[in-house]
């Protein structure tokens, strides 16, 4: 999420514009003594490739199409030093050139999308790759980048402007989520590509696929538990109305009103049950596909 | 007489500064500080209906941002922040018709910005258009092949614009060093600094200053 | 006369391939100019790619007798001008100023001295209006001369062109071939254009899967292996 000019506070610029200065000079250091000399035209030319990708729409629903961010591609590929300073190039060429995101506003956006973001991103592929999932990190990496980076974002407009509610926060959560997990697939499939075209495709199967989207439904259900409305839904506004919610129930239910009561955290207590029925309905899935015969594909 | 680009990136963070320093919803004292903007835009050599055109063009994000504060029934917020985004990035804007990208990126340089970093924003200048001509290239082809909606075709575009990339960084190494590249690339561009720039800087400064906190 | 690139027995092979380069002999005069012919795949980029030690394999290469090895590369690429096939890989810097300099400030010619020696070179080969463009906006013949003033400042003893006449229309080619012709130094011309080749250069060496078949006067080299 690229911020403009006219926004953000005083104190949040200069917190954030010092965090990013440190962070800048720090990664361009690094970057410099890490990247072989042969490379310095590669650091340019992928930043221009990220600007080129955004050209490139990529389908991913009826009539609704997305494009690679870029931030996680680059992370996987070049590390996350040169990752950083790209990521800043383009920032700053953003904000001179197109008017994307403030000049000033650098101090912010560089910090969210250039150090945030990149190692948000490099982190779980990095990790997951030591396991022999890089593409479950890939896409966790690519989905956590975007969806935190622009939570940082939107809490800098919020404690600036004052003007965000509990209603637009959920609102532009959910958004993110979904551009997070668009970004997952986009770069994932990016990488896929490549690793065709220079023969290193491995022939693996779709199954990190499915843990992909189930990490991606967790993850979506541990944030959105933080947003949870403590208010009846409709169904027991009505069964209010009509005074039959205190009936009693024929079976015991294992985790009444979805908490696990053993827990003392509230937040565990509320979101473990969301979690364990979120394994239940993947476990039967997974079993119901491995049994039950597939009807012919076109 | 054209300003050195460090005194007109200088001048330009103390106006954004200045602005950004200001409560949401003192909006006489942002209408004073618009003026500097304003009366610049009147003074200099720049196309003026374009520039204020392009400077509204890009404020959707302010008029979210706006819509709620009214929705909120705050409208001297609302005002304020569409305000303050119009006259900053028409600031952003004049600037960069005075001084170009590459030069207000050296001047970056001469004011502290690590040289690596910018010889990577120099590499991302020279080849955005490059690359760009080549995604439209490849997004024609997929047109005439009927695959605009073609996951497939978007990932392998996406991948061989990277591979692309990849072999033309080797061709631009290779050229660097045929013509002797030793690892360090020199500096070609002088920036001199003039009495003239110092006299505009404190000038500058002081005015922002000025109507900032004295008005 | 001395050979000007004089080399013996070369041999390569690229990490993920068989051998290129199969034990190639080759001399080169000062002041001659000699076309590379072959199809694609013969070898005839990666041998020019040893002359200034891009490539280095086994054998011997020298050049202004000075043997190629990787202490004397900074002296060898003095000698040797190189422009590649790709014009926009060529002209990597964001104005044709600044990349018609470069090689000189690699020299250590100063900031100063080096600008105004580009700029002269521009201005003879008719580009000095376009000193502060970026290279994209500049023709595919502009790129070709531009790229040739980045290289011809550095004042190089042998000038090595890796197909010159790509994306070129016919009147580029000709002013390019006019161009070299009044060019005093040494030249290797790699390219698949006859016509070019006979107009640039006296004699042409033939490749073919990493060896040179014949090396004659171009016309007769042009006729016996039928490559019009």
């Amino acid at each position: 999420m690229h911020i403009p000019d006219g926004i953000l506070s005083a104190p949040i610029l200069a917190s954030f514009g010092a965090a990013s200065s440190l962070g800048v000079i720090y990664s361009a250091r690094k970057a410099e003594a890490t990247t072989l000399a042969h490379r310095i035209p590669l650091l340019g030319v992928l930043g221009a490739f990220v600007f080129a990708a955004q050209m490139v729409n990529f389908p991913v629903g009826p009539g609704a199409s997305g494009h690679l961010l870029g931030g996680a591609l680059l992370a996987a590929t070049i590390g996350p030093w040169a990752a950083s300073i790209t990521m800043t190039a383009i920032l700053i060429i953003q904000a001179l050139m197109f008017q994307d995101g403030g000049v000033l506003a650098l101090a912010a956006n560089v910090f969210n999308m250039a150090i945030l973001g990149v190692w948000l991103a490099w982190l779980p592929f990095r990790a997951l790759s030591k396991i022999n999932q890089p593409r479950l990190g890939l896409f966790l990496g690519a989905l956590l980048s975007v969806l935190l980076s622009a939570v940082l974002a939107l809490a800098q407009v919020s404690l600036s402007s004052r003007v965000m509610t509990q209603g637009l926060w959920v609102f532009c959560l959910g958004l993110f989520i979904v551009t997070g997990a668009i970004e997952g697939f986009i770069t994932l499939a990016a990488w896929e590509a490549i690793e065709r075209l220079e023969g290193r495709a491995s022939g693996q199967t779709r199954k990190p696929m499915h843990l992909a989207i189930l990490a991606a439904s967790i993850a979506i259900m541990l944030i959105g538990v933080f947003f949870a409305s403590g208010a009846p839904d409709v169904l027991e506004y009505f069964q209010t109305q009509a005074g039959i919610s205190s009936s009693a129930t024929p079976f015991p239910a294992l985790m009444p009103d979805y908490e696990w009561a053993n827990l003392n955290v509230e937040w565990l207590r509320k979101s473990s049950a969301g979690a364990l029925g979120l394994l239940a309905a993947f476990a039967i899935s997974f079993l119901i596909s491995k049994f039950v015969p597939r009807g012919q594909q076109d | 007489m054209k300003l050195d680009p460090r005194c007109a990136l200088l001048l330009l963070l103390s106006y954004l500064i200045a602005l950004a320093s200001i409560q949401p919803g003192a909006n006489r004292l942002l209408l004073t500080l618009c003026a500097l903007p304003v009366v610049l835009l009147f003074l200099s050599p720049v196309p003026r209906a374009e520039l204020l055109a392009q400077a509204a063009y890009v404020l959707p994000f302010s008029f979210a941002i706006a819509a709620v504060a009214l929705l909120r029934g705050n409208t001297a917020q609302a005002v304020f922040f569409l305000l303050r985004s119009y006259i900053s990035i028409l600031a952003v804007l004049i600037t960069t018709k005075l001084a170009t990208t590459l030069e207000l990126l050296r001047a970056m340089e001469r004011l502290g910005a690590p040289r690596f970093l910018i010889v990577v924003c120099e590499f991302v200048i020279r080849y955005i258009e490059v690359l760009r001509k080549e995604a439209d290239s490849m997004r024609l082809a997929a047109l005439c092949r009927g695959a605009a909606q073609s996951k497939l075709i978007a990932a392998s575009s996406l991948g061989m614009l990277f591979v692309r990339s990849l072999e033309r960084s080797t061709g631009i190494h290779n050229a660097m060093l045929a013509r002797g590249f030793n690892g360090s690339l020199p500096r070609a561009y002088p920036m001199q600094w003039r009495l003239a720039d110092t006299v505009a800087l404190a000038i500058g400064i002081a005015g922002i200053a000025t109507l900032r906190w004295a008005a | 006369m001395g050979c000007l690139i004089r080399v013996r027995d070369l041999r390569y092979r690229y990490a993920d391939s068989g051998p290129v380069l199969n034990g190639i002999d080759f001399d080169l005069k000062a002041g001659e100019s000699t076309a590379l012919l072959g199809s694609n795949g013969s070898g005839k980029t990666t041998f020019a790619l040893h002359l200034n030690g891009i490539l280095q394999g086994e054998g011997e290469v020298e050049v202004a007798t000075i043997r190629v090895t990787t202490a004397t590369l900074e002296e060898v690429r003095r000698k040797v001008g190189f422009v590649f096939q790709s014009s926009e890989n060529q002209l990597f810097l964001p104005t044709v100023l600044e990349d018609v300099m470069f090689g000189l400030l690699n020299q250590g010619v100063p900031a100063e001295q080096a600008r105004s020696r580009a700029m002269e070179m521009l201005e003879r080969l008719h580009l000095a209006s376009y000193a502060n463009r970026n290279p994209f906006h500049l023709s595919a013949g502009e790129k070709r001369r531009a790229a040739i003033a980045g290289v011809l400042v550095m004042s190089p003893e042998v000038l090595i062109l890796d197909e010159p006449t790509t994306f070129l229309d016919p009147p580029g080619i000709r002013e390019l071939a006019a161009m070299l012709n009044q060019l005093p130094m040494a030249k290797l011309i790699i390219t698949h254009d006859s016509r070019f080749a006979i107009d640039t250069t006296t004699r042409a060496s033939f490749f073919d899967k990493g060896r040179i078949l014949a090396d004659g006067p171009t016309r007769d080299i042009i006729q016996r292996f039928d490559w019009f």
